[in-house]
């Protein structure tokens, strides 16, 4: 981070950094006059690397999320991807949404076609789109769904259609905005296993917004530490980052008799409820 | 069990229905005994095999059966309502992406929305010089307003995730309004051009009674002058019976796409 160079506009700052975010606040308008929810945000995020976004409800991990997805703008700074300025959505960073997001008039297979054939119809042929398509099915284990509609599968299923879906661009970047908060312990578990293996596989930079300290810990590399403002110093800002040095594979059983693992969930532990709230 | 849930439902499905009809009959022969006038059930059933036994002669333009006579209002109503719906979708789509051109057109559409169908009818007359189009562009006009309405709240009312994911994705307009927001407002607009036909079909009898030439409305309005009552029950029932047709033909297309 502290490497940084100040980022110019559409220029390539730094080859090893993914993402860079400089100095970027939010305000949004309410009716009781101008909110801040991001007060100076700086991170740099290293090619494939991942990251996990960790604080209370409100803290502004999402707003930070949508501002990097481009779909919500700054209000001040800027973000670089993939050496370019972000200035809207675009097809280099794939959204896993908070609640799947699948369009519910489409089979699972024709939601992901839609991405792909945005992304790789004007070079691509048809057979082409639809083995993208049917390959990115595949690999979250959904082959057999292909021609089911979301509302006829599970919740943890469609949240696995949602995550093809934005692999299946071949995205550089995937950003994931509490994807497994809504399922059970047993389902996510499983969804966070698949996801390690696919992102081990992709080798994609991710963010990950999440409150769940246990899920931060297993999937990280880093986990970014916010912290709500006050009305002393308003707006969120990052109070700390920490590197999660665990070996991987990762092995959530192994993990646990681990002392690092432990010191380490501790150390978020004492953030998220110490005397720093 | 089973057996009793099963009879429940013949009770409530087939039974009730039947008993309200004969309640119907029993009071129209009631009225039709005491007051005289009003010819009874039986009377109305006879004259009923008659006239739909040749339902489409033809003498002249002015004399033409019961059939041609519906046959021209069903085509009007087809040409009013398909010129609103061809207008009136489309500019619901606008109202609901733009929130601009909906506050700018909400008071206009305020405005006229309440005003009764009929008193559109001189507007025509005076634009279109004629009666038939007149009566078209009654139908148009009013029942163009329930499918602005419904079409703009519907596409207002697209879930945001919908649109984002056309927005991450990057969809081109054209994508997005099929992909998404035509898919997502459709259970909308088809409430609307639910609404619609039944409007349209509420104003042109009245509309016909007025400009005359072929239509039900007029032929019932004839047969008034010709003092042929159970002609005038016959017209009110076969006018109930389209109108019911038409709604359920579009609630049962509704339900496919819903």
């Amino acid at each position: 981070m502290d490497t940084l160079l100040a980022p110019v506009h559409g220029r390539l700052i730094k080859q090893t950094h993914s993402i860079v975010v400089d100095k970027v606040r939010k305000v949004f308008a309410t009716k009781n006059g101008d909110f801040l929810a991001l007060r100076d945000i700086s991170l740099s995020i290293r090619q494939g690397e991942f990251v996990s976004l960790i604080g209370h409800s409100g803290c502004g991990k999402s707003t930070l999320l949508n501002l990097i997805a481009g779909l919500d703008t700054c209000s001040a700074g800027n973000i670089i991807c993939s050496g370019r300025e972000v200035r809207g959505p675009g097809p280099d960073r794939g959204v896993v949404f908070q609640n799947h997001s699948l369009l519910p008039w489409l089979t699972c297979y024709q939601n992901i076609y839609l991405a792909v054939e945005r992304v790789f119809g004007a070079t691509e042929s048809k057979a082409q789109c639809r083995a993208r398509s049917l390959a990115a099915l595949a690999l979250v284990k959904l082959s057999e769904a292909a021609e089911k509609f979301p509302h006829e599968i599970s919740g943890g299923m469609k949240q696995r259609v949602g995550i093809a879906r934005a692999l299946a661009i071949e995205p550089q970047v995937l950003l994931l905005d509490e994807p497994f908060g809504a399922l059970d312990a047993l389902t996510r578990a499983s969804l966070q296993d698949e996801l390690m293996r696919i992102v081990a596989a992709s080798k994609c930079t991710v963010v990950m917004v999440t409150h769940d300290l246990d899920e931060a810990v297993l999937l990280a590399d880093t986990v970014v530490m916010m912290r709500v403002g006050n009305a002393d110093m308003p707006g969120a800002v990052i109070a700390r980052t920490l590197a999660i040095d665990l070996p991987r594979p990762r092995e959530r059983l192994a993990l646990a008799d681990q002392a690092s693992y432990h010191a380490l969930r501790k150390e978020i532990l004492d953030f998220l409820y110490g005397e720093h709230q | 069990m089973k057996e009793r849930k099963g009879q429940k439902e013949l009770l409530l499905n087939i039974l009730a229905p039947c008993l309200g009809l004969a309640g119907f009959l029993l009071l129209w022969t009631l009225l039709a005994k005491e007051g005289g006038r009003l010819p009874t059930p039986s009377v109305t059933f006879e004259a009923a095999l008659q006239l739909f036994a040749k339902a489409f002669y033809q003498n002249g333009p002015n004399d033409q059966g019961v059939g041609w006579n519906l046959l021209a209002s069903l085509q009007r109503v087809a040409l009013g309502f398909g010129l609103a719906a061809v207008v009136g979708i489309p500019l619901g789509f606008l109202l609901g992406r733009v929130p601009f051109l909906a506050r700018a057109l909400s008071p206009v559409i305020s405005l006229l929305r309440p005003v009764s169908p009929l008193a559109w009818l001189p507007i025509g007359l005076l634009v279109f010089k004629a009666a038939n189009p007149a009566a078209i562009w009654v139908i148009f006009i009013s029942s163009i307003w329930p499918m602005i309405i419904n079409t703009a709240a519907g596409v207002e009312q697209v879930p945001k995730d919908y649109l984002n994911v056309a927005r991450v994705l990057q969809l081109s307009p054209w994508k997005t309004f099929t992909k998404v927001l035509l898919p997502a407002a459709l259970p909308h607009v088809l409430t609307g051009v639910r609404l619609s036909i039944g409007v349209a079909w509420l104003v042109i009898v009245a509309a016909e009674m007025l400009t005359g030439g072929v239509g039900i409305g007029f032929w019932l309005w004839d047969e008034w002058n010709n003092l042929n009552v159970p002609h005038i029950l016959l017209a009110i029932l076969l006018i109930g019976a389209v109108g019911y047709a038409l709604e359920f033909a579009l609630l049962k297309l509704g339900r496919r796409f819903a």
